[in-house]
């Protein structure tokens, strides 16, 4: 039933896409309730921070673990840039994006030589210091108090376009939405450039990379850097959606969910970073909206449900929901068996 | 078996896309127009309609109270959660048998955040659906409340926070937010009068938590202790969740000569920690600290080591109002636990909103109103008056360790 499934999205992979598009365009429209949107804000959230991962550890195979750094160090220098110079939103968020862009360069400069779990452990660690910086840099990040009263976005000081405030969780979802549908575009186009196709090597095989004249090194920093950057775009976003930052919520649990969307979607699939996160944002809500036809334990005991769903999957399916699922090989594929099929009729 | 799983998570990804539709009905009866349009007319919209409305009575006709907790039912915080719930549901049930308010029974809504802000402010939208709460109870956290600020604002909706302590958050609701516990500077203020007037020291070491709580102490206090001629001679931090203190407080101990006191700002897990290790590296300076340790389980932790510690705090073992004994065995009689600062803020807080729904009935604008009046009102311990910030006035009395027991402090 599955392959049926995965075989006619690879199918129809564009109308997939579009209709997906469209329901993610109408969202607001369909849903009017704020909770509603509020929890598909944070989808969306989620899946720019779980595509930047699946990016570097999907397609390159460098396992990263300090995620929330990126993402905490892009919230600050919006947060910083908006209250403290008062520059607006987009320039403010371009800006975090390149900041977080060379924070990415400059951690991946020094760590890349570093090979598997203990690279690993390097970017726990620089988590940890990008959190104790937050914490204690007070002139700067304020320190424990955080840095409170961010703007909301806007388009250069304009608050509201045809009516739809950007303010509000509506205006705030088609802000991100859009965020996203950039990303995807971009990362689309990368992975089916050459940069893509020298990571996707990178991954399979380092030195038969090298062999065919691939500057492993190279494009293994381009690709932490542009990791480092999806993430910082995601945490400017979030600093200006909530308007309030500070160096608890870019913790290691962070980095933990994050690698679990990533993993639970599918390493190496783009779709399956956004189905990872959507699942790991909405499934405490589903168990807590559970609660009220079930009874209140569900929602006591969402967290022990939440884990086990998580154990069981990692039990039977541990590559992920699209993990190992490669759309476009999967049609072609389908493509030249019909062909073949169709040849052999012909000559038989 | 990986058919079968397949099948199951599909089957979970279509619950979850039922969880999106099916809670349309419930919470989203009215249209987006309804937020915009006034509030009167959302109400006579949501007339016998959605579930919520079941459950609560529209807000004009004056049947049910609704309250909205936020807080953490669960995860880190769950014991301070499972605290203030215990309160309201005491408080609730109490006001309801005795009539309800004015003839309207108290309900209250439990929103489980775990106060982890993304948790909260999904919460906060969804009490902003529902056209008949009248106040929120909450959120516990200072990160919480700030996340949640504009949404609260934008809606209009009166929040009531117990423990938030974060001194500028009440200002930031345009004066919607109130807060069941005194603020920092209250506090520093009470401290500072404290060691110079009562007790007569002015060179005062100072130990706290790196939280937004410990450095508003910190600054707080610095503030109000040196304005009135005292110095702070030496500080330092420690980190939440830390365990070994001995690396700064033997900085404490080579500078034992200069200060006469020791001022502790920290939680219970940490304070039990630190003292313990102070104790045993040899400094026996007095220990001053906040209501927070206020807890059986602090005194079960330090044993002798606490003894002589002196608490600001508003309530001890003894010397305590009839109300403060009545509540506090009803309490423990009841939940079997014993009582601690949260429950105490926490009763205090909604009985005084219970006090403004008797003027306010099921409209926000008048109750935010009613709340800003209350003046001298019977508290458990003392006294509460409103301010205007909407922060409350509730005075500290000092405690000491003594046998193992919170007993009320007397010069010497």
């Amino acid at each position: 039933m599955l392959k049926k499934i995965i075989n006619g999205w690879a199918k129809h992979q564009v109308a997939v896409t579009l209709v997906f598009l469209a329901f993610l365009i109408l969202y607001p429209v369909l849903f009017h309730s704020y909770y509603l949107r509020n929890v598909a804000i944070q989808c969306l959230i989620y899946s720019l921070l779980s595509l930047a991962l699946n990016l570097i550890m999907g397609y390159t195979g460098i396992v990263v673990l300090g995620m929330a750094a990126f993402y905490g160090i892009g919230a600050y220098a919006l947060a910083l840039l908006t209250t403290k110079l008062g520059i607006s939103f987009l320039p403010a968020v371009a800006l975090a994006v390149v900041i977080t862009f060379c924070f990415g360069v400059l951690l991946a400069l020094p760590t890349l030589r570093i090979q598997g779990n203990y690279l690993a452990i390097v970017t726990l660690g620089f988590c940890e210091i990008i959190r104790i910086v937050e914490l204690n840099w007070v002139s700067l990040t304020n320190g424990p108090f955080g840095i409170k009263q961010i703007p909301a976005p806007d388009i250069f000081g304009i608050k509201s376009i045809f009516g739809l405030k950007l303010s509000k969780p509506e205006g705030k979802y088609y802000v991100v939405l859009i965020l996203l549908v950039i990303t995807v575009v971009i990362l689309h186009n990368v992975l089916n450039s050459r940069s893509g196709r020298a990571w996707k090597s990178i991954k399979g095989d380092p030195i038969a990379a090298r062999a065919m004249g691939i500057n492993v090194f190279r494009y293994k920093v381009f690709a932490f850097a542009i990791c480092a950057a999806i993430a910082g775009l995601a945490g400017a976003y979030y600093a200006a959606y909530t308007g309030y930052v500070d160096s608890t919520t870019f913790n290691y649990n962070q980095s933990i969910l994050i690698l679990s969307m990533t993993i639970m979607g599918g390493l190496g699939s783009i779709p399956g970073s956004i189905i990872g996160a959507i699942f790991f944002v909405i499934l405490p809500e589903v168990l807590r909206w559970l609660g009220t036809f079930c009874g209140e334990w569900i929602v006591e005991w969402r967290q022990i449900i939440y884990g086990l769903i998580l154990v069981i999957m990692i039990m039977f399916k541990s590559d992920g929901i699209l993990g190992g699922f490669d759309l476009r090989q999967i049609h072609l594929y389908n493509k030249l068996v019909k062909e073949k099929e169709a040849e052999e009729k012909q000559n038989g | 078996m990986k058919k079968l799983l397949a099948l199951l998570l599909s089957a979970m990804m279509v619950v979850s896309c039922f969880a999106g539709c099916g809670e349309k009905p419930k919470e989203t009866e009215a249209p987006e127009s309804k937020k915009e349009e006034s509030k009167q007319e959302g109400e006579s919209k949501a007339e016998g309609e959605s579930k919520a409305v079941e459950s609560g009575a529209p807000a004009a006709d004056g049947e049910t109270i609704k309250i909205a907790y936020i807080g953490p039912l669960t995860g880190n915080y769950e014991t301070y959660g499972r605290h203030q719930r215990q309160a309201i549901e005491l408080a609730v049930e109490k006001v309801n048998a005795e009539g309800g308010i004015n003839g309207a029974m108290v309900e209250v809504e439990w929103n489980d955040d775990k106060s982890d802000p993304n948790e909260t402010t999904n919460m906060a939208y969804k009490v902003c659906d529902e056209e008949d709460v009248l106040t929120v109870f909450g959120p516990f956290t200072t990160t919480s409340a700030l996340a949640t600020v504009d949404i609260f604002k934008d809606a209009q909706i009166p929040v009531c926070s117990g423990s938030v302590s974060n001194a500028d958050w009440s200002g930031l609701g345009d004066g919607r937010f109130f807060r069941g516990d005194a603020t920092t500077q209250q506090m520093c203020t009470y401290f500072a009068d404290f060691i110079i007037d009562e007790m007569g020291l002015t060179k005062v070491a100072m130990y706290y938590e790196q939280s937004d709580w410990g450095q508003g102490m910190y600054d707080e206090f610095e503030k109000a202790f040196t304005a009135k001629g005292g110095e702070v001679v030496y500080q330092d931090i420690f980190q939440i969740d830390q365990k070994d203190f001995n690396a700064s407080l033997s900085k404490f101990k080579e500078k034992e000569d200069e200060y006469e006191l020791f001022f502790l700002v920290a939680h219970l897990n940490e304070a039990s920690l630190a003292v313990n290790q102070m104790r045993k590296l040899g400094i026996d300076k007095t220990i001053l600290s906040n209501n927070s340790l206020q807890d059986q389980v602090y005194l079960d932790n330090v044993g002798e080591n606490g003894e002589g510690q002196i608490l600001l705090t508003y309530f001890g073992n003894e010397g305590n109002s009839d109300v403060f004994e009545q509540w506090k065995s009803d309490y423990e009689g009841r939940y079997n636990e014993n009582i601690d600062s949260h429950a105490f803020n926490t009763t205090d807080l909604i009985n005084v909103m219970f006090e403004a729904m008797k003027v306010s009935g099921n409209d926000r604008e008048a109750f935010v109103k009613a709340m800003h009046e209350i003046q001298d009102h019977d508290g458990l311990n003392a006294k509460i008056t409103m301010e205007e910030n909407g922060d409350m006035t509730k005075p500290l009395s000092p405690f000491v360790i003594k046998d193992g027991q919170f007993t009320a402090w007397t010069k010497e």
